[in-house]
């Protein structure tokens, strides 16, 4: 059976290096790209089966925007997306909800760029985030990692989405 | 439009000389009636005349001020001094005509000069006051000759004796009063000034205080922003040395030999601890900047039974118990989140400076406004004379750091901040090898 596929959206090339050495112990097979053109090139050639996506690169919200049009495209909306913030994040038992509040705070997003965090129907999370043209965009996640990432939790949490 | 302080102050005296001939002329209007009423031997239609005068003068004015206050943006104090001066000239004026129709030059009610002497005095510069004092000495003489020369008729009411008066009456009475008129000028203008002068010093005082105040904030502002920006860009890197680092310290590059096994282990381990520590900094700072928090009704229980269930096992690794001692319900307003992480972090700073086997309380009591919560340990306490710094950034027990306990000393400032958001108060009890007790109170209610 082939290996599973992770793509790691960042723009730290050395961030990406270690990482992509822990999933690889792992056995999955891992490329990446340091912004939304290339994360999208990569989709198309490699369809991965998650993607580790960075919140701020070229610009603040890129993350958002990039998982924005892949939940859009039919052909790539059910691939896994795990949202990677250098924001801070409160210890205790932090539900993706009270992350998401947490970064409101942040004063990096405060003023124009709020997010929200909503509780659909089916139980599934997500970001509801003002644009920089102003609107409001309601994006699911379906998970979250805080940097920096320890090893362990990486694996497992990235194990919940790929079944070997 | 807005005005300005000092604009509006002149637009309010000048609504206030407005009024005062309002007054004045109910006033006029009474003793019309009255006379009219009584049978006074008096020229209703010169009264009539002075009172139709006033109206309309007084009508005038205040639309010339209001006026002036929507065009005269630039100039409008001089604008309003000018108006002032007019209405104060016009009303010597038609004072003098109403003297006239109410007995001339020897009637008492020329001490209703002074009046006027004193509001110019008070409304404008001494220069011009003086100007008005010269000009109601000069109407005083030129009604006196014109009665006194039979020019204009006299038209006595029936009250006064005109039998003496004569030009030594005459200049006596218009000596007494110039002097009158001029020393009530400087006396008042003198007071007048002086206050304009105090207030004025209020003024700048209070200016400059807002400006320092002002100052100071957006300084603190920029230097909280600075951290949050530095401690962020550290946070990056950092988060690509520990991953990179784990890397290696978790064998994933392969086995190391037990040598390199350690040097990677210190600099994994000073690595997380450096995180931790610019996580908690970056925490304290956003905390700082970040005042408006969502506040909502919340029970205390539930955020206690939940923080023992994520951080149990944190105690059960020191076999530390914890006691819970909680009232039903304790009620709570605030933000339910933060203050969860205030109680975490208490409930963890007990584990820490807390040695093996020893026990923790916590208490949850409702008062009438507010709950307490209450945190003891058994631990190794807080050295008396340093009780009131340990609430300080970055501030650590002497005998913690003696005892080489790690901690970045921003933890129970971070608590500080948030139960101080959150309108409640902390304070603790500690002696030293006994145990500390650390208690806050958070209002039950909006």
């Amino acid at each position: 059976m082939a290996k599973a596929k992770i793509l790691i959206v960042d723009d730290d090339l050395d961030l990406i290096e270690g990482t992509k050495a822990i999933l690889e112990s792992q056995d999955y097979e891992v490329f990446s790209a340091v912004n939304k053109i290339e994360g999208i090139d990569q989709i198309k050639s490699n369809r991965p089966d998650l993607i580790i996506l960075d919140v701020r690169m070229t610009t603040s919200q890129e993350g958002f925007e990039m998982n924005l049009e892949l939940r859009e495209n039919p052909d790539y909306k059910d691939i896994p997306v795990l949202m990677q913030t250098g924001i801070e994040v409160m210890a205790s038992n932090n539900t993706i909800a009270s992350m998401i509040r947490e970064m409101r705070k942040d004063s990096n997003f405060k003023d124009n760029k709020v997010l929200l965090c909503r509780n659909i129907t089916d139980g599934s999370t997500g970001v509801d985030y003002l644009s920089e043209e102003g609107g409001s965009i309601f994006l699911p996640v379906d998970g979250f990692l805080s940097k920096p990432v320890d090893s362990e939790f990486l694996i497992s949490e990235v194990s919940r989405f790929i079944n070997k | 439009m807005k005005l300005i302080i000092q604009d509006q102050r002149t637009v309010k005296r000048n609504y206030w000389l407005i009024k005062l001939r309002w007054i004045t002329i109910g006033g006029l209007a009474i003793a019309i009636v009255l006379s009219y009423i009584l049978k006074f031997d008096v020229l209703f239609f010169g009264l009539l005349l002075v009172l139709g005068s006033l109206v309309v003068h007084n009508l005038i004015f205040l639309l010339l001020l209001k006026r002036g206050i929507s065009s005269q943006k630039n100039n409008l104090i001089p604008y309003i001094h000018k108006i002032i001066f007019y209405q104060i000239v016009i009303d010597l004026f038609l004072l003098t005509i109403l003297i006239h129709f109410l007995g001339g030059f020897v009637t008492p009610l020329l001490l209703f000069y002074t009046f006027h002497i004193v509001l110019a005095s008070i409304l404008l510069s001494r220069k011009i006051s003086y100007l008005i004092a010269f000009i109601e000495v000069i109407l005083l003489v030129t009604l006196a000759i014109l009665e006194y020369y039979n020019i204009i008729p006299y038209h006595t009411i029936g009250l006064f004796d005109y039998s003496t008066l004569n030009i030594k009456f005459f200049l006596s009475i218009l000596l007494i009063f110039t002097i009158t008129s001029f020393a009530l000028v400087y006396l008042v203008s003198d007071i007048a000034l002086k206050l304009k002068k105090h207030e004025k010093l209020l003024y700048n005082t209070n200016k400059k205080l807002e400006r320092a105040n002002s100052e100071l904030e957006r300084k603190d502002c920029i230097k909280d922003e600075y951290v949050l920006r530095v401690t962020h860009d550290i946070k990056g890197h950092l988060a690509a040395i520990q991953t990179n680092l784990s890397v290696l310290h978790k064998n994933i590059a392969g086995p190391l030999d037990e040598k390199q096994k350690k040097f990677v282990s210190i600099a994994y381990n000073r690595t997380f601890k450096l995180t931790n520590f610019v996580t908690d900094l970056l925490r304290v700072t956003n905390m700082r900047l970040n005042n408006k928090t969502e506040k909502e009704n919340f029970i205390f229980n539930d955020i206690i039974d939940n923080v023992i269930e994520t951080i149990g096992q944190n105690a059960n690794d020191k076999n530390i118990e914890i006691i819970l001692s909680l009232n039903n319900n304790v009620k709570g307003y605030g933000n339910k989140f933060s203050i969860t992480e205030g109680i975490s972090n208490l409930i963890l700073n007990s584990i820490k400076y807390t040695p093996k086997d020893g026990i923790i309380t916590v208490y949850a009591k409702n008062m009438q406004q507010y709950a307490e919560i209450t945190i003891e340990d058994n631990g190794i306490g807080i050295p008396e004379n340093e009780i009131n710094n340990i609430f300080d950034d970055f501030y650590r027990g002497s005998n913690a750091k003696s005892k080489k306990i790690e901690g970045t000393g921003l933890g129970l400032s971070l608590v500080w901040q948030i139960i101080e958001q959150n309108n409640g108060k902390i304070w603790v009890e500690s002696k030293e090898n006994k145990g500390s007790k650390f208690i806050f109170s958070i209002p039950s209610s909006e």
